[in-house]
């Protein structure tokens, strides 16, 4: 034996252990495959998560100091719109932080997508690559989240809050990615139910869906609701629009308008939605106006002045500016904690309110991981956001995020619709609807 | 028949932007051989600077005008400090830094007036009952203003362009610079002329558009697809071609988009391409463009 052997030896031992040291976190007592982890196991299993094709590190506890991710845009025109989500959640993770209710401090990298698709994915692989971040806690839109969705699976990250309303963002081969928003299914359920109620002998119907991703869903859910409900109603016309179309949509309303429908499906894009509703005052069209939750905000009503005078939409959020929930005390501690921890945020912005809850959701499954066997690992966010059940603040009172596994995969099932009243400057309490457990195919 | 009206009327309406746009396309073109992509964003920056205007309390038409005159200094400023230094044969650049301007505006909106829609209130009566019955359909004061405003502006620099030294300066600087230059014009001079007025129409059908549009930063984009495509048509060098085909590229797509089965909504854009593509086939120059002769 040579004499430089025992030293090769002890290096290669301290090697292994210096590996393994890096593999594993401070105080961890999880790691290593689903082999010798049955907990870990069985909860992959449950959720159809293969743990041998994940990398080792996924039942790993984190260590004291963490990074979380955001995709959203910063830059280009979707940028006004949407970049105010991230003040709201770095709002949520910093009151989250200084209150210590959590093993794991969270720092929040958010990332410009522009809300393109393929930058998504560039972001996201940055996020993951270059930050290390150990999940996301937003992927803003529903093309964007299923540009990434194969890559957090590969690399088993979850994905949790996300601001995407896409009926396919809940698949069950994709149990990571968990959505926060209103998903269109309910809006189009709630749409079809009242319609049904409205008109137990059925009335002709108008749909006006944008030429988006959503649009498709949209679509296709009304057509679904209104065939598992017997609906009697009948599609008498469907209009179409472009996402990036400005001019007024008077040929598309006048066609509906001569078709006779006496209700309106309506899922256009943004301000499309406030010139849809002055068209229509203007043309003199007044059918039962149901309206995408996208726009059920008191920014585009107020913008379409009278014309929105009872339009219906379907609400799961509290609208800070409404007078309903001006002075709630849940909105004042989030007002009070956007102030306190992320001053650049806008304090009567609701999407930054919507940053805000999209956030909690990721702390709320963090704070459930934390006290589960799986403790706070990837595996046990993922785990625990397919098991939560709680009341996010900023949630309508009647209105939970609940998951269950693979068997409710869809966590906001209930809203309100409500009709705005010009009168009232907001949105008046209806009818809530609760489908829990019930959108899931 | 009277659905047939009510389309043509509903084209109409969305023609009249396209032309008017065009012809702020026109005015840059005009005199100075350039083409402007970010005249939409221009238009859209204005409209918010009339928003801002009206919102200090000044009286709508007075916030339109005021944003007319921010507009037209903006467009010299633009062509002074980004166009000006690239030289007068720079197209791919000029055309790059319009690009850059355009992304710039954009933003920039929204940094200062945010994401949400803005409304804009209509320089005349826009309640639902103030309208012209037609043929059963209703034609609206502010569309009625904006053809209106766009005859007078075509009109104006129609005369500008045909009957005045100024004209003439401009489409000598257009077609030569340099033999225009020889000639004792101020070239620089009338290309900032020529960034002022398109500048100046551009913020005028901003503020005419918003209250039909709402404020947003993206109210202008698709209006600008459909100028671009107006001014081709009706040829880059006449200010009365391009408002011409804006109006029947409005009209035709709305009544192809209605009548024809497979177009539909989802397709109305591409009609205009198809349009487009066909009389640049026949005539490369625009309807109304004049050909280029060149001695040889």
């Amino acid at each position: 034996m040579s004499k430089r052997t025992p030293l090769v030896a002890l290096a290669a031992t301290l090697a292994t252990l210096a590996i393994a040291g890096c593999g594993a976190a401070p105080g961890s007592t999880e790691g290593g495959s689903s082999s010798d982890n049955p907990a870990a196991a069985a909860a992959a299993q449950g959720l159809g998560i293969d743990l041998a094709a994940c990398p080792g590190d996924v039942t790993t506890v984190f260590g004291p100091q963490e990074k979380v991710g955001l995709t959203l845009p910063l830059t280009g025109g979707p940028a006004s719109a949407f970049a105010t989500l991230g003040p709201g959640a770095l709002a949520a993770f910093e009151q989250a932080n200084a209150t210590a209710d959590l093993p794991t401090k969270f720092e929040l990298v958010q990332k410009d997508d522009q809300f393109q698709p393929d930058k998504t994915l560039a972001a996201a692989q940055g996020l993951i690559q270059q930050d290390g971040v150990v999940g996301f806690s937003g992927v803003t839109g529903t093309a964007n989240a299923l540009a990434i969705r194969d890559l957090l699976k590969e690399d088993c990250i979850p994905a949790l809050g996300l601001p995407a309303g896409g009926t396919v963002i809940n698949d069950p081969a994709y149990p990571g990615i968990v959505q926060t928003t209103v998903p269109f299914t309910l809006d189009a359920r709630v749409w079809v139910e009242d319609v049904n109620r409205r008109f137990p002998d059925g009335t002709g119907i108008a749909t006006f869906i944008g030429n988006t991703e959503s649009g498709k869903d949209y679509t296709a859910d009304i057509a679904k609701w209104m065939e598992r409900t017997g609906s009697k109603s009948r599609i008498v016309a469907t209009e179409s629009i472009e996402a990036t179309d400005a001019a007024a949509p008077s040929s598309a309303i006048t066609t509906m308008r001569n078709s006779g429908a006496q209700v309106l499906f309506a899922a256009p894009t943004g301000a499309q939605c406030v010139s849809m509703m002055t068209e229509m005052a203007n043309q003199g069209w007044k059918p039962i106006t149901y309206l995408t939750t996208n726009c059920a905000s008191t920014a585009f009503f107020s913008a379409a002045g009278p014309a929105g005078e009872g339009v219906l939409t379907v609400q799961a959020f509290k609208d800070v500016n409404s007078p309903r929930f001006k002075n709630d005390p849940d909105v004042q501690a989030v007002r009070a904690a956007m102030e306190k921890y992320s001053p650049s945020a806008d304090p009567d912005n609701t999407t930054a309110y919507g940053g805000f809850t999209y956030a909690s959701v990721f702390l709320e499954a963090a704070r459930e991981a934390a006290k589960s066997d799986l403790g706070l690992s990837r595996l046990g966010l993922i785990v625990a956001g397919r098991h939560l059940d709680f009341h996010p603040p900023m949630f309508i009172d009647g209105v939970d995020f609940t998951t269950d596994g693979l068997e409710d995969m869809v966590p906001v099932e209930a809203g309100e619709l409500n009709p705005w009243s010009v009168a009232e400057g907001g949105f008046v309490q209806g009818t809530l609807y609760d489908f829990e457990g019930q959108l899931t195919d | 028949m009277d659905l047939l009206i009510a389309r043509i009327v509903d084209g109409l309406n969305n023609g009249v932007i396209y032309g008017f746009l065009a012809l702020a396309l026109v005015c840059v073109y005009r005199g100075t051989k350039h083409l402007n992509l970010a005249q939409g964003e221009m238009a859209m920056f204005s409209a918010f600077i009339a928003y801002a205007l009206y919102a200090v309390g000044l009286p709508v038409p007075v916030a339109v005008l005021g944003t007319v005159l921010v507009g037209f200094l903006a467009g010299g400023l633009v062509e002074r400090v980004l166009i000006r230094p690239l030289g007068h044969h720079a197209d791919y650049s000029i055309l790059l830094v319009t690009i850059g301007l355009f992304l710039v505006l954009n933003a920039g909106a929204g940094v200062i007036w945010g994401g949400d829609p803005l409304p804009f209130p209509a320089l005349v009566p826009s309640s639902p009952e103030d309208y012209i019955a037609f043929f059963g359909t209703r034609l609206r004061y502010q569309p009625l203003l904006v053809l209106g405003v766009l005859i007078v502006v075509m009109t104006a620099l129609f005369v500008l362009f045909k009957y005045t030294r100024l004209g003439l300066a401009m489409r000598a600087t257009a077609s030569n610079p340099e033999s225009a230059r020889l000639l004792g014009i101020r070239v620089n001079r009338i290309n900032s002329l020529g960034w002022m007025l398109a500048a100046g129409v551009g913020a005028l059908v901003g503020a005419l558009i918003a209250p039909s549009t709402t404020l947003t930063t993206g109210m202008m984009f698709n209006f600008l697809i459909y100028a671009a495509a107006a001014a081709t048509l009706g040829g880059f060098d006449s200010p009365g071609g391009a408002v011409l085909a804006g109006i029947l590229l409005g009209i035709a797509e709305n009544i192809i988009g209605s009548y024809v089965w497979f177009v539909g909504t989802d397709l109305k854009q591409a009609v205009a391409l198809v349009i487009l593509l066909a009389v640049l086939m026949i005539r490369p120059t625009g309807m109304f463009g004049t050909k280029k002769v060149e001695r040889v």
